[in-house]
């Protein structure tokens, strides 16, 4: 990794030609929750300002619409981050998220957001070492992807589950 | 001090993170028995009413033969096997319940909509010591003899209700052969008070975890058995020390009552401070001052329910995913007033207050934005993505 680009560089500095790197992390509150490791006003991680967050009382309360709105708003990326699989705090959240974003259970992720630009980490709340490590693997990744492509006309309400959705379930 | 008790919790709820980390390291996160200590506590239970079903049809509740009943059954094949199964299985039940116990408390789990399971919880604790105490009184050797003279002096000490108390507990104003009847019966019947409230253990809970998976099962139940065998082994070289694993009955009680006794101590350990010389009268004020603590604990936190979920009617179809999501049995489906639209059910979900736990899942499980966190609104988290768009990012060169 090469030093440029590890240095944060503010909007003003930024230009058309060089786009923007950030990801959006929808966190539980019960899993990393530590004050430090956040800014004073908790929506960035303090070591890499580039991850926005925003703290949720369950990861079981992500609508997988948000991380679609995100990666279509500019992000490169979206993740979620809950407590470990079965151990969530309100028993069963991290595991609808998890089936959501895998197509298992309604409602489902968009079609046509990048499964690539998705992640979701289960951790416990003292593994914030973990973490750090885990989305600076991401933010590679999403180097690589570049940025993401502008969103494609959608159909701005999906249709009710009918009865045989519900029956699948 | 409420700063203090909070401080104190997230020490024990870190060091209970490594602990669970621990044990990541040895089993793949699926069988991590910390996650089950619940379930764990269960599968012991059902083992124990299993084991106990058998000693059942061998046991004879008199004062002469009760001694007699015992050892002749620790004589049949597999007799002291199965006896040993009862004993470790209510062992390993009072480890696991009291750990699933300290894992609820510490990683924050018991409060606001939980008190219902943690209170319950306390009655189960209460009745599962009684069980385990009655079951020593059962074999009536020196002991048992022992610990009833010492239950008597703790309950007389009650006030008002002492010697009917006492009288209770003995079937009589003697030790006779209703004593052992009256025992039997606690023993026996108490543990279906337990069923009762297991019941309402599980009632706010959403599909319940209610028994370990089949192979972590197989292996807990293994290690119980294989205590109970043990012995069987010690006569083979270098397993002597195995003989420790057998169960021992005292001498057949007598007119003496013995002061001291070997305390085993995961269900007799209250008898100790008796033994110590402490008075009957304070052992129990104690114990009655840690359960009613026990009781109040999920009123420590002094939460307040602020954040309950509000369903939005104008978006509700009715279509109950909410409902099926909430872990909490907090979101019912009721009639709708209006007139069912094309391809809708006639219903609406709605929110029972005190039994929400105000996590926000059935706001990730509505694909009509029909559910919203009064902390935290859609709009608010969609403003969160938009502002963080203008923060600071890292450039690509």
């Amino acid at each position: 990794m090469d030093e440029t680009t590890t240095v944060p560089t503010t909007e003003q500095e930024t230009t058309k030609a060089a786009p923007d790197l950030r990801i959006m992390g929808f966190l539980c509150e019960w899993s990393v929750n530590d004050p430090d490791f956040f800014t004073d006003d908790k929506t960035a991680l303090r070591e890499m300002p580039w991850v926005k967050v925003i703290q949720m009382p369950c990861s079981g309360m992500l609508k997988p619409d948000w991380m679609t709105k995100a990666i279509d708003s500019g992000y490169y990326g979206a993740f979620v981050l809950g407590c470990p699989m079965i151990d969530c705090h309100y028993r069963e959240g991290n595991r609808w998220i998890l089936d959501r974003l895998a197509g298992r259970r309604q409602p489902y992720l968009k079609k046509g957001t990048d499964p690539n630009r998705v992640r979701s980490y289960f951790l416990e709340a003292v593994e914030g070492k973990e973490l750090l490590a885990a989305l600076r693997d991401f933010t590679e990744d999403l180097k690589r992807l570049g940025p993401p492509p502008p969103p494609k006309a959608r159909p701005a309400k999906k249709a009710a589950p009918t009865k045989a959705a519900a029956a699948a379930e | 001090m409420g700063r203090l008790y909070h401080k104190i919790l997230d020490g024990l709820s870190a060091g209970w993170q490594w602990f669970d980390k621990a044990f990541d390291s040895v089993f793949p996160q699926r069988y991590n028995p910390n996650y089950y200590l619940g379930g764990i506590t269960n599968l012991f239970l059902w083992l124990c009413i299993g084991s106990g079903l058998i000693l059942y049809v061998y046991y004879v509740p008199s004062l002469a033969q009760a001694w007699g009943s015992v050892d002749l059954l620790s004589r049949l094949p597999y007799g002291s096997v199965m006896r040993g199964i009862h004993r470790y299985g209510a062992d390993a039940m009072w480890v696991a319940l009291l750990l699933h116990m300290a894992r609820t408390w510490f990683t924050r789990r018991e409060r606001k909509f939980r008190y219902v399971a943690w209170q319950s919880g306390v009655i189960l604790l209460t009745l599962t010591l009684i069980t385990g105490v009655t079951g020593y009184l059962l074999v009536w050797d020196d002991r048992a003899a022992a610990l009833s003279r010492m239950t008597e002096q703790m309950l007389v000490t009650v006030p008002a209700i002492g010697m009917w108390l006492a009288n209770f507990f003995r079937g009589g104003e003697t030790v006779t052969d209703f004593t052992l009847t009256r025992f039997f019966f606690f023993h026996v019947t108490v543990p279906f008070l337990m069923l009762f409230f297991l019941w309402m253990h599980y009632l706010r809970i959403n599909r319940p975890i209610v028994y370990p998976p089949a192979l972590l099962s197989i292996i807990l139940i293994g290690i119980v058995v294989f205590a109970a065998g043990a012995p069987a082994l010690a006569g083979l070289p270098g397993l002597q020390f195995l003989n420790g694993l057998a169960i021992e009955s005292g001498p057949p009680a007598g007119e003496v009552v013995p002061a001291q006794f070997a305390v085993d101590i995961f269900y007799m350990w209250g008898y100790l401070p008796l033994q110590w010389g402490i008075a009957p009268g304070l052992v129990v004020l104690v114990a009655v001052l840690l359960l009613a603590f026990l009781f109040y604990v999920p009123y420590a936190s002094k939460d307040e329910y602020r954040n309950v979920a509000q369903v939005i009617n104008e978006n509700c179809t009715g279509c109950g995913l909410c409902a099926e999501d909430c872990h909490a049995n907090a979101i019912v489906m009721v009639p709708a007033m209006n007139a069912p639209r094309r391809g809708q059910k006639n219903l609406l979900a709605q929110v029972i207050a005190p039994r929400c736990a105000e996590c926000g899942i059935c706001v990730g499980a509505c694909p009509f934005d029909a559910l919203e966190m009064p902390l935290l609104r859609d709009a608010e988290v969609e403003d969160a993505i938009a502002k963080g768009l203008k923060g600071e990012a890292l450039k690509i060169q």
